[in-house]
Parts: C-alpha cells; sequence; structure tokens
C-alpha cells in the first residue's frame, strides 16, 4: 500500500509493532526548533502536561494526555531539534526514547514529526532520520496558515504516496486540522498503519556493509546487539555521544571503527558529509514536483521592519523603549486590579474580626493568612502583566531579534547573544532561563550564563520593589506627566542586576572559564502577530505557578514566621484588651479608647520582643544594623533565604503581630510607614528602603533556582559558589546604599 | 577588473548581496552541524547585516552565524559589474 521512494533496506525493522491492545498509547512528538511544536503540544494535550526530568542528564520530560475516539493518548514531547546525530547524552535522550530503550520511559507505539510547511526541504532532514527508525510515524505540516497566505502549493496526497505514511496539515495557533491529527493518531495505535513499512534506503552499499560488520563487532565484544540506527551513528558521528558510550564498553573498537571510516572514505562515502548528502539528496527527490512557491515579493514589509530592528542604532533604542513601556505598564495598568485584590483582604479581614473572639487561632488567620500571603498575591497583576509583555515578545519573534542587537555587549563579556534569551527569561524567572541555557552549546558560555542568570531581577523580586517604592519613593512627575520617578526608580532596579552581571560575567570569562567566543548558529522565526491563545495560556501557565507558590511554600514559612512571632508568651492580656476594643461599648476616638489602643501596642511590642522570632531577630541585629535595618527586617530577610517573595508576607505578619497599626488598615506599605524604632524614630526611610531593594536585586534567596543550577551543571560547587558570590555582594550593596544614602540625608 | 563569478567568504559579501553557497569548509563536527541545519551548498544566502555574527538569510529564513576559525562558507556571486574600477 506505501510506496517508497526508493528501494526498501531489509535491516530496518520497525522498533515497535502493534504491542497492546490496551486503551492507552505512548506517542513520542518531534521537531525542528521553530516550528511550533510547543503549541502544537498544547493544543493537543490542554495545558495539565506533567513534568519531570529523565535520570542523570537534563532533558525535561513532558507527558501531556487526550482521549479521541474511545482512545487515551499520552503524548510524549522531545526537546526541539534539527536532527537525531546525538552529541551529548542529553541529546541522546530523544533518540533513546524513540528506541524505546529509555530509562523511566515507556515504549512508545508511534511518532509525530512536526515540520514547518513553508520550509519543508530542511524540516524532512530530520524526518528522514525518524524514517530510519522504523517507527510508525505521522508527518505534521504545521504553520499551514502560512502555506496558504503565501500561495504556497503543497501536493500533500503525493507526498504521503511518495513517503508512504500519513501526512496532516495542521495550523496549532490557529486550531486548524487538530480533530483530523487526533483520529490519524488513533488510526496510526489502532491499525499500526505502517507496521509493514520498510526505511528508504539512503546510503551506498559500502556503507550498509560498514554498518552491518561494525553490529556484528559490537555484538561481539560487548555481548549485546547494536540497533541497527545506533550503528549507524556510531559510524557517522566522529566523538559522538554513541561512540562515547560504546568505547566506554570496550576501549578496543576505537581502531576498528577509525579503520571502518578510513575505508569508506576511499569508497566515495566521506565520514560525516556522506550522511547530509545522501538525506538531502532524498528530500530532492521526495519533494521533487510537489511544491510550488511563488516569487518572494510578499516578503518586504516584514524585511523593512526587520532592517528597523536590527538597526545598529534605532534597534537598541527601540529595545530600550520597549523595556521602559513595559515597566510604566506595570505601574498604570495594574492599579485597579490591586486596589481591588486589597479591598477583597480588607473585607476579609474584617469578616474574621467580625466572627473570631480573639486568641490565637485568629491571630494566625488575620497576621499569619491574610497579612502574609495576602500580602504577596496582591502583586499578581503586575507579575501577569510583566508574564504578558515577555511572552508577546516571545511569540512574535523580537526575542531573538532583540539577542542580536545585544550580541555585540554580550561579546564584550565573552559571551555571545545566545545567552540573551535565557537572561532575559531570567527576568521572569531563574529556573526556566537556566533551564533555556540548554540552547548554548558551549560549555564555558552555559555555565557563565547559568552564574549570572539569578542576578536578573526576577518577578518574585517584583513584590518587594513595589512595597518599597509604594511606601518610600514619593510619585512625583518628570517631563510632563507621563513619566513616574516611581517607574524611573522600578527601571534602575531592574537594571541594576543585568549591570552588575557585566563584571561577572567578564571576570568568570577571564578566569575559571576562558576562551574564545564559540562558532554558533541562531535561527530567526519570522515575525508573526502573536496569538492571543499561546499569550493567555503562557502567562496563565506562570501566574498560576506564581500563585502555587504564594499557597505553598510562602503560606508555609508565613506560618511558621507567625509561629515564631506568637509563642512563647502569654496573650491572654492582649486578647482582653482587643475584646474590650472590638466590643463596642467604648466609643471610637474617646480618650478611653485612645489609652487602650497604646496599651494594645506597647503590649503586642512586647510580647513579639520576647518571642522565639523577636530573640532571634536580636542576635541578628549587630550584623544588619549596618545596613540601616531594625531587626524585624533582618527577621524577615533571613526567613526570606529559601524563597524571597516570602519577605512581603514575613513583614505582613511581623508588622502586624507586633501592633504598629490598627486593624482597620492592614495595607502593609501604612504599617511600615508607621514602624518605629524603641526610640520613636521611624525604622524605614529612603535610605532604608533602597538598601533593603539593592540587597533583594543581588542576594541568591532562592533555594528552587539553586537546586536548579545544581541539577544543570551537576555539581554542587556552582550553587554553592553563586550563593557565596551574590550573598557577599548583596551585603556590600546595601551596606554602601545606606551609608552613602544617609549622608545626603544628613548632608 | 574582473567580470562574471568570483567566489567569497560569505562574511565579504556587501550588505544585501546575494549568491550561493558553494563550498562549507572546515572542522567536521561544525560542518556536519551546519547542513543539518540546512546550510549547505547550493543555497541561496543573502547576507542582511554584516556585524558579528552576521545576519544572513539562507533561503527564505534568517540566521545569525559565527563561524569564527571553524568553519568558513564561500559564496559564488554572479557580478554584472566590476570589482574594481
Amino acid at each position: 500500500m506505501s510506496v517508497p521512494v526508493s528501494k526498501s533496506e531489509t535491516t530496518g525493522k520497525p522498533a515497535v509493532s502493534g504491542k497492546k491492545n490496551s486503551t492507552s498509547h505512548a506517542i513520542a512528538v518531534i521537531g525542528n526548533p521553530n516550528t511550533g511544536k510547543s503549541t502544537l503540544f498544547n493544543a493537543l494535550a490542554g495545558m495539565n502536561a506533567q513534568v519531570g526530568n529523565y535520570p542523570g542528564v537534563t532533558v525535561e520530560k513532558k507527558v501531556g494526555r487526550f482521549r479521541h475516539e474511545g482512545r487515551e493518548i499520552q503524548l510524549i514531547d522531545l526537546p526541539g531539534t534539527y536532527s537525531l546525530s546525538p552529541r551529548t547524552a542529553d541529546e541522546m535522550v530523544s533518540v533513546r526514547v524513540l528506541l524505546g530503550t529509555q530509562k523511566k520511559a515507556e515504549p512508545i507505539d508511534g511518532v509525530i514529526c512536526i515540520v514547518d510547511a513553508t520550509h519543508l526541504d530542511r524540516n524532512l532532514y530530520l524526518f528522514s532520520q525518524i524514517l530510519d527508525l522504523g517507527i510508525p510515524a505521522i508527518l505534521v505540516l504545521n504553520m499551514w496558515d502560512e502555506v496558504l497566505k503565501r500561495d504556497i502549493a503543497i501536493d500533500v496526497q503525493e507526498l504521503e504516496n511518495r513517503l508512504g505514511v500519513k501526512v496532516v496539515p495542521t495550523s496549532a495557533r490557529k486550531g486548524i486540522g487538530l480533530d483530523k491529527l487526533k483520529s490519524e493518531i488513533v488510526s496510526l495505535v489502532e491499525n499500526c498503519s505502517n507496521a509493514d513499512f520498510v526505511p528508504p534506503k539512503l546510503f551506498p552499499d559500502s556503507f550498509r556493509e560498514a554498518k552491518e560488520q561494525l553490529q556484528v563487532e559490537v555484538e561481539k565484544r560487548t555481548g549485546h546487539p547494536l540497533p541497527h540506527y545506533l550503528a549507524e551513528r556510531l559510524l557517522l558521528d566522529v566523538h559522538g555521544e554513541t561512540e562515547r558510550e560504546v568505547l566506554q564498553e570496550d576501549q578496543s573498537l576505537n581502531s576498528f571503527i577509525a579503520n571502518l571510516r578510513t575505508e569508506l572514505a576511499s569508497k566515495d562515502c566521506p565520514i560525516p558529509a556522506i550522511e547530509p548528502r545522501v538525506r538531502y539528496q532524498w528530500v530532492k527527490q521526495t519533494l521533487d514536483g510537489l511544491v510550488t512557491k511563488p516569487d518572494q515579493g510578499l516578503r518586504t514589509k516584514k524585511d523593512t521592519l526587520d532592517q528597523w530592528l536590527t538597526h545598529r542604532f534605532w534597534g537598541p533604542v527601540f529595545f530600550a523603549a520597549i523595556m521602559f513601556l513595559m515597566f510604566q505598564a506595570i505601574y498604570s495598568w495594574a492599579g485597579p486590579l490591586m486596589e481591588a485584590i486589597e479591598s477583597l483582604q480588607g473585607l476579609a479581614a474584617d469578616f474574621v474580626l467580625g466572627i473570631m473572639a480573639p486568641g490565637a487561632l485568629r491571630s494566625l488567620i488575620i497576621d499569619g493568612l491574610i497579612g502574609g500571603v495576602g500580602s504577596v498575591v496582591v502583586f499578581l497583576p503586575q507579575i501577569a502583566i510583566l508574564f504578558l509583555f515577555i511572552a508577546i515578545l516571545e511569540d512574535c519573534g523580537y526575542m531573538s531579534r532583540a539577542a542580536y542587537i545585544m550580541d555585540r555587549l554580550m561579546t564584550r563579556v565573552g559571551l555571545s547573544g545566545k545567552s540573551f534569551v535565557p537572561l532575559m527569561s531570567s527576568y521572569a524567572c531563574a529556573i526556566p532561563g537556566i533551564m533555556a541555557t540548554r540552547t548554548i552549546e558551549d560549555r564555558k558560555d552555559r555555565f557563565v550564563t547559568i552564574l549570572v542568570a539569578p542576578l536578573m531581577s526576577c518577578s518574585a523580586r517584583l513584590p518587594v520593589y513595589l512595597l518599597m517604592i509604594n511606601a518610600f519613593i514619593p510619585n512625583d512627575s518628570l517631563f510632563g506627566t507621563w513619566i513616574k520617578t516611581q517607574a524611573i526608580v522600578l527601571f534602575i532596579f531592574y537594571i541594576l542586576g543585568a549591570v552588575v552581571a557585566v563584571p561577572i560575567a567578564w571576570l568568570l570569562k577571564k578566569t575559571w572559564f576562558k576562551g574564545e567566543p564559540a562558532p554558533f548558529v541562531m535561527e530567526l522565526p519570522s515575525f508573526k502577530l502573536p496569538s492571543i491563545r499561546v499569550v493567555f495560556d503562557r502567562v496563565y501557565d506562570r501566574s498560576k505557578a506564581f500563585v502555587m507558590r504564594a499557597g505553598t511554600l510562602i503560606f508555609l514559612t508565613t506560618v511558621i514566621v507567625w509561629a515564631a512571632g506568637y509563642f512563647p508568651g502569654d496573650h491572654q492580656k492582649l486578647d482582653q484588651v482587643d475584646a474590650q476594643l472590638e466590643s463596642g461599648t467604648i466609643e471610637e476616638g474617646s480618650p478611653e479608647y485612645e489609652q487602650l489602643e497604646e496599651q494594645r501596642r506597647v503590649l503586642a511590642a512586647s510580647l513579639l520582643n520576647e518571642s522565639f522570632l523577636g530573640r532571634t531577630g536580636h542576635a541578628i541585629e549587630p550584623v544588619v544594623r549596618p545596613l540601616g535595618w531594625d531587626w524585624r527586617i533582618g527577621v524577615g530577610v533571613l526567613a526570606s533565604f529559601p524563597a524571597r517573595e516570602v519577605i512581603v508576607g514575613t513583614l505582613g505578619t511581623i508588622y502586624s503581630l507586633g501592633g504598629d497599626v490598627d486593624e482597620e488598615d492592614p495595607q502593609l506599605r501604612d504599617r511600615l510607614k508607621s514602624a518605629r524604632h524603641s526610640n520613636g524614630e521611624p525604622v524605614f526611610n529612603i535610605p532604608v528602603a533602597l538598601s533593603v531593594m539593592v540587597f533583594f536585586a543581588l542576594c541568591a534567596q532562592c533555594g528552587a533556582t539553586l537546586m536548579v543550577m545544581r541539577r544543570e551543571t551537576n555539581s554542587w560547587k556552582w550553587p554553592i559558589f553563586s550563593f557565596t558570590y551574590m550573598t557577599t555582594l548583596a551585603y556590600v550593596g546595601a551596606l554602601l546604599t545606606y551609608q552613602i544614602g544617609m549622608l545626603f540625608i544628613k548632608g | 577588473m574582473s567580470c562574471g563569478l568570483s567566489v567569497v567568504p560569505v562574511e565579504c559579501l556587501q550588505r544585501g548581496e546575494s549568491g550561493t553557497i558553494v563550498d562549507i569548509s572546515g572542522d567536521d563536527r561544525t560542518v556536519h552541524r551546519l547542513h543539518e541545519m540546512g546550510i549547505r551548498c547550493g543555497c541561496q544566502i543573502t547576507l542582511k547585516r554584516n556585524d558579528s555574527p552576521i545576519l544572513v538569510n539562507i533561503d527564505g529564513r534568517d540566521l545569525l552565524l559565527r563561524c569564527g576559525q571553524a568553519a568558513m562558507i564561500l559564496v559564488s556571486v554572479g557580478t554584472t559589474t566590476p570589482l574594481i574600477s
């Protein structure tokens, strides 16, 4: 039924056949970068993918599910790649998953290969390797909407005939062809429609003979057979991962392989050049007469746009303008939403006050939960706006243009434009940022990027900045009404980390990671209008992660901080005063009421002083005093080492417990404004606020980032190094900020 | 002086100038990688910006390239105007 392009190769047995009758089947998803693979994955499997790791490597294991026509299909997402020629252990994972030999991955029933339909010729290179594996496959021609828009004609039916596999045109962004694809996947697993399919014969006879010789030899020496595809890789990938693994088992195979390669070279079959030669030859044959493209006159508008955006002068200007717009938006758009959340927070506190008598539980709910977690959630609108900007920039293709603009700067410190996208994503969160460094092939560049990534101002710092700026930086207008001083201060703090990263990266490249800038190739995806669905999905995903953290980690920390601040101590007297205040018998504003309130403040403050938290705080006060902090800030900062956004919650709890404010006004910024030292001086002034912000800008207060760093560098050395250098930097930076700031105030 | 076909490294193209890749030489691994990404002989290549890295368009796709010492992409340009007047 299938008509392969050329004669079949008998050795290529399908790796998997219709093995099971169960209703769940696994399908691998693979494709070149920039083919819309993850958009398609999300469109098929929804947003509920499980994410994990394969053991021993840094490859993310992403599994999604969908049901169609009574079948449950598991989709296993593989990293975007141009080829299946594993050069590293990470790249080997995809090959192993496809061969069904990867640990912690179940055998697959088939594979769908996503290609950019507008660039079929290049994308089919990977597909030809997949055919070599002999697995049931479907070819997905994604970006079909672009094909139609550009008047490209592709004879899908004939392509199907020539390839011998199903070909499905889709547009993941527009939701076109998804049902058809699901049906084809179901019928692929049901019928194993290409179980009798045999891969096209690509390589010349001499190569196949050498490969078979190699298979025999490897089995003889190591005692286990080498799959046909890996034998091919072993011959083709000089110093590749297959070679490394085989030689680890038997070093003496080295000369055998070398001899085979030399022999092949003499038979006009040079390694590795033979591979692209035969594969592209096959691609050319397969596509011959099937694709007609009109003259490329349509691209001029995008080209002009590109000319401006990558311009030597206007490119950076535009980039800076976009960044500034982002910070302005964070301020001006989020206001109403924040007020809504704040008033909800107030309502909730009032409600609890109304129905509960004073006591430990009420204190936990109001001071711990509402005061702690609530003060972090308030910042969700601003964080969502930040995520929105980043998602739009990523989706429309601007991010990689920015990488080009920044390359000149990056090469000055010894890195390349490739480090830019990971660093830019670190502005949302250092964790995906560090994981994005996997696209940097050069190990030295990658490590330096990982080590400076946590300096970028991630979204968890935003609450701290916003809190301090809102409370202590006057909101004057500059240059007319549009630009606000608060936005400028925020902007400065956002670039502070990046500015500090420059000398750090330069130093690292001069010392441990010496080397020339590595050769690199990076594809710039073409400009497109951002898809509302893709952008929304990303913002939703990341915001959800933020709220989940607030709900779990921050909640836990605030409860611990609350407990440490509440115990030990006899709260009976305080509860009595509270009950009296709330009973309504004493008129608000009367001298008696004021007296009670004062008594409450004194009681609360002394209870906090004697609590575990208070004792710890006073013990560390000498260390934080030079930074201008009081013991409460010190404790808050200490508690926020596992996750920096905790500071807002812990400060909320600490200042609420301390009874600095009346409970009608639960807003943290007002509590901070009214906080006093024991001598009556305000705790916070502008230098103190700036010192706190500088500390948070530079400090490595994120357990999760350090864990990811360990995983990605496979060593504890680098997270420990990062933690040490960043904490030192933070302390010195905060010290200088406060001391210099105070000179201005006194002077 | 000279007219007709000339072969130059891609970095030496003028901005906006196009040509056909005729040879990619250099270290095997880098060349193999370039091939896999679809950068190979016969491709139409246009130099869009000649900073480092260079920005080129190869068969309708924009790529940033910095080969450094590792590889050299040679391009044949059909010049109709004299190189030196």
